[in-house]
């Protein structure tokens, strides 16, 4: 089963994602902050990684440097989701190596579809 | 006297042992009610969830329906802010048959500030187009806090129906409403807003007008390069004057260079002259960088650092004519440095 | 003349006093009394904004003004990298940060420069607002981060260091924060949202400060919030508490909000520059900042608002021993002082409505005379037991109404923030609290008076004032621990 990574210090939204996903057939690791996203994706490899910008001790975009100097997980497709929509974060967070970008309030559905075409594109 | 003095130190026991009370029943009550309720809550959002997804069983559906607790509108309600799509569909159709909806407008009308602050968040999320009136009654609320709220929330209902009301209470000065508020509210709107944006410009007082030169340079159409030009030109406010400058460059019409380059001059504002240079090395066009080039000797030092910097955001022919400067003798030689320095800087490394 | 001759005499004066001191006393109660409504009144307000306090709207919006944090830095190489790189991730939409390598003997820079791969820039500083120490160079940021270095000689004050900060700032709002403070991820949004609320009026803000001592944090913030291990800690809890919750929102509230502490800031930086940035020959830079600030805004005849985010954002370490608190607490004085006597003009000045009226005076007459007041009540209540010329009772009671109050305010406090912000959720927390409130007034309130007492001595002798410029780290803020 491909596992799925999300982190999210919205417990609502963490929901929802984790729901959407694991409904469509992925095992999900749901976890609320960048220090546990950073944990777990070292411990279980996940084939994607949906990351919130803005949560507790590291950015969604630290996370994603932090696994783009890892040898083992810096292929891996990230996603960034996030409430602000400033050019200046986008173009952070490609920077830092990001496969695609969410701003919140999110559609599920598309959202899914995002999922399938990153993990296509990789395949 | 002394009686006086053991009454106050008998009060003051009183009311130190009430608030020590007070603050334990508070606390109590708070870890109990939130032990409880993580628990309910979990369940509640499950739920929910899979409610949004139509994954629900006919039988959960009538459960659901059947919830009668605050705390679901809760996590409803706040669920509301969070998803777009079919999801917030569902969501909303939900809503209403709860009678969510209803109970909230009537509650907008009430006198309570908080429950009407209340209220009137949630029909901003909703996005109902009933919601419109009352929030925009409560943009003459005499708080100034619940005006910023109203603004917000008509910001997120987006309806382009409320822009006149939006406009005019940016200009009131006797119930002032925060400036940053109005101009998300307007972009939220987004381009529906437009006519009545411009429409603003007649009658609207200085801030309204800065609003709008903002808003236009937002949604960076080329049409608006006229309005934009002869407010630059002609607005006697210097506030509006520095908006429209920096909306012609968010445009980057080339039709903007000819007024923009006139606010180069050495009379104009140092204000509007910095602006200028930023909105001219947003436009980018190669013949303007030798008007630039030669503010680096301008007397006022903070409009050479500033006509630097746009040189060396006007790619080649901009950064060659720096390097001039840099290796001449000019009293411009330090900042083309400076900007060069910074622009190697932060160039993309070849890593 | 006869000890038993200058009975009368002694009895007269005493009771001239007493009554002196009564009055005393009910003034600063109602002052006291006033500031605990308005801060509920605050309260009410929070609640209200709380529902929608639109800080994903700000955070969001292109009308959100950019900040430049400023951070000045002497000897700071343990930290320094994890603070800097905790304030630019501070969520906010535009900001640089400018840290100043104040002269220090250490590697503070040499870890700068590995951590954020620093080069060095040619720039011409201008002189907008005064600096002593020479600068050597300054120093950017590859890449994404938009950090400056300067690196320049000290004088031992940590205003030059800020002056040279706010002449290299690019943005028109700035931040000052110290080294050692930890921020909240949200602390500079709370904090600068006065100013997208009110960007016409706003022109300094300031944020609440807790004592971080006993917390744990990871990455430059808090992870959890614990009561210190120490009495002496646990006890600047309870004060900080009172002096934020009640005292600053209260004077914040009546528009005469005279301090900003020094470890969390927001000033539009025109008007810095326009006063000429901080007074480098202040001890109190802090107030002496605000004052000033206020009294060229009232010249300017424009309204303008100071405002007080209540809000706790910042933390920081408080003093654990008697030597160090004794030095930070005498200088805390001896700055007030000097702030009131550089601003005599506001003092009583009806030109500076509640400021000149109330704030000034309150400070003066209870900040700076408190002590005095206090010692001399304590000692003459001594003398008169020893006389027999008032009775015990009567003393005792007084001294208890008197203590009650003080606990009653703590009390208060700590009821205000179980409503509001609820940060100690820990059921310890309640008990040390409480009982820190009370053993506060049993030693610990004496020796604060004679430690103020001490700073009004020095100030008035006007000692030289460099040679304890430098307590701890060589770089103090000012933010007052009483109520004020």
């Amino acid at each position: 089963m491909t596992t799925i990574l999300v982190a999210d210090d919205d417990p609502d939204i963490l929901e929802l994602v984790d729901y959407k996903l694991s409904q469509s057939g992925y095992a999900v690791i749901a976890v609320s902050d960048g220090r546990q996203a950073i944990e777990h994706a070292r411990k279980h490899h996940p084939a994607l990684m949906i990351l919130d910008v803005t949560m507790p001790f590291h950015s969604g975009i630290e996370v994603t440097l932090e696994m783009r100097t890892d040898p083992d997980l810096k292929n891996t497709p990230i996603i960034l989701l996030t409430a602000k929509s400033m050019e200046q974060d986008t173009e952070r967070g490609f920077a830092a190596g990001a496969t695609d970008y969410m701003t919140k309030p999110f559609s599920p559905r598309e959202l899914l579809s995002r999922v399938q075409a990153a993990l296509g594109r990789t395949v | 006297m002394r009686l006086a003095l053991v009454v106050s130190v008998l009060l003051l026991l009183i009311s130190i042992f009430a608030m020590l009370v007070t603050t334990v029943i508070i606390r109590l009550v708070r870890t109990k009610t939130e032990a409880r309720s993580a628990v309910q809550e979990a369940k509640l959002r499950g739920l929910l969830v899979r409610f949004l997804s139509e994954d629900l069983s006919l039988f959960e559906l009538q459960e659901l329906k059947r919830i009668d607790s605050s705390q679901f509108d809760e996590i409803s309600e706040a669920m509301l802010s969070k998803v777009k799509g079919r999801a917030k569909d569902i969501l909303v159709s939900f809503l209403y048959s709860r009678g969510a909806i209803d109970k909230a407008i009537e509650r907008t009308r009430k006198l309570g500030c908080l429950g009407r602050c209340k209220a009137a968040a949630f029909l901003g999320n909703v996005g109902i187009p009933e919601a419109r009136e009352p929030l925009e009654s409560m943009l003459r609320d005499r708080r100034q806090d619940v005006r910023t709220l109203a603004i917000r929330c008509l910001g997120q209902l987006g309806s382009p129906e409320s822009v006149p009301a939006l406009l005019s209470a940016v200009d009131d000065h006797r119930r002032p409403v925060p400036f940053g508020a109005v101009l998300v509210a307007l972009m939220r709107i987004g381009s529906q807003g437009k006519g009545s944006v411009k429409a603003g410009l007649e009658f609207g007082g200085t801030r309204c007008r800065a609003v709008t030169a903002e808003i236009l340079g937002m949604e960076g159409s080329t049409e608006d390069t006229t309005v934009l030009i002869s407010l630059l030109e002609n607005d006697p406010s210097l506030e509006v004057k520095l908006r429209s400058a920096r909306a012609l460059g968010r445009i980057g019409s080339p039709k903007a260079i000819r007024p923009l380059s006139e606010c180069l001059e050495s009379h104009k504002p140092t204000a509007l002259r910095i602006v200028t240079c930023g909105a001219l090395a947003a436009i980018g066009d190669r013949d303007t960088v030798q008007e630039i080039i030669t503010l680096l000797n301008d007397e006022d030092y903070q409009v050479a650092r500033a006509a630097a910097k746009a040189a060396s955001q006007m790619g080649p022919a901009g950064i060659e004519q720096l390097n001039l400067i840099a290796a001449s003798n000019s009293r411009g030689a330090a900042f083309a440095k400076e900007a060069l320095a910074r622009l190697a800087a932060k160039a993309p490394s070849a890593s | 003349m006869s000890v038993a001759g200058m009975a009368p005499i002694i009895a007269t004066v005493l009771r001239i006093l007493n009554w002196f001191g009564l009055s005393y006393f009910l003034a600063l109660n109602t002052i006291y009394l006033i500031l605990i409504i308005l801060a509920s009144i605050n309260l009410g307000s929070y609640f209200r904004r709380k529902s929608l306090t639109g800080l994903e709207d700000a955070l969001s919006s292109p009308a959100t003004l950019p900040v430049s944090v400023l951070m000045p830095a002497h000897d700071e190489e343990a930290g320094i990298v994890e603070s800097a790189r905790a304030v630019m991730s501070l969520q906010y939409p535009q900001l640089e940060l400018i840290v100043v390598d104040d002269g220090s003997s250490d590697a503070t820079f040499d870890r700068l420069r590995e951590a954020f791969d620093l080069i060095e820039i040619p720039m011409q500083i201008p002189e907008l607002v005064p600096t002593l120490g020479q600068i050597d160079s300054v120093h950017i940021a590859r890449g994404l981060n938009d950090l400056t270095v300067i690196r320049k000689h000290s004088v031992g004050k940590k205003t030059d260091a800020v002056n040279a900060a706010i002449n290299v700032a690019k943005y028109p709002l700035i931040c000052v924060v110290d080294a050692d403070a930890i921020l909240d991820a949200d602390a500079l949004i709370k904090v600068a949202m006065p100013f997208i609320d009110d960007p016409q009026r706003v022109v300094a803000t300031g944020g609440a400060i807790r004592p971080s001592n006993g917390c744990s944090a990871y990455r430059g913030r808090i992870t959890e919030v614990r009561m210190p291990k120490k009495w002496l800690a646990k006890i600047q809890v309870i004060e900080y508490l009172r002096a934020f919750l009640l005292g600053r929102t209260g004077w914040s509230k009546l528009g005469a909000l005279l301090i900003i502490s020094g470890a969390f800031g927001v000033f539009r930086r025109d008007v810095v520059i326009a006063i000429g940035g901080y007074d480098l020959s202040s001890i109190g830079e802090d107030a002496d900042l605000v004052a000033r600030i206020h009294i060229y805004m009232r010249g300017l005849k424009t309204p303008y608002k100071v405002t007080f985010v209540s809000e706790p954002v910042c933390w920081t370490e408080v003093p654990e021993n008697i030597t160090v608190l004794r030095r930070q607490r005498r200088r805390w004085s001896r700055g007030l002082v000097d702030t009131l006597w550089s601003n005599k003009s506001l003092f009583m000045n009806p030109k500076y409505g509640t400021l000149g009226l109330l704030a000034v005076p309150y400070f003066f007459f209870f900040e700076v005379l408190g002590p005095v007041v206090e010692l001399t009540g304590f000692f003459l209540l001594i003398v008169a037991l020893y006389f027999n010329f008032v009775n015990v009772l009567f003393a005792g009671l007084f001294l208890a109404v008197a203590i009650l109050y003080g606990i009653l305010l703590s009390i208060l406090s700590l009821l205000i923030e179980e409503v509001s912000f609820h940060r100690y959720n820990k059921w310890k927390f309640l008990y040390q609290a409480v009982v820190s409130s009370i053993i506060e007034n049993f030693g610990f309130r004496q020796m604060h008076a004679y430690w103020r007492l001490e700073g009004v001595f020095q100030a008035l002798r006007r000692t030289d004032r460099s040679w304890e410029a430098m307590p701890r780290k060589g770089l103090v803020s000012d933010q007052s621990g009483s109520i004020s």
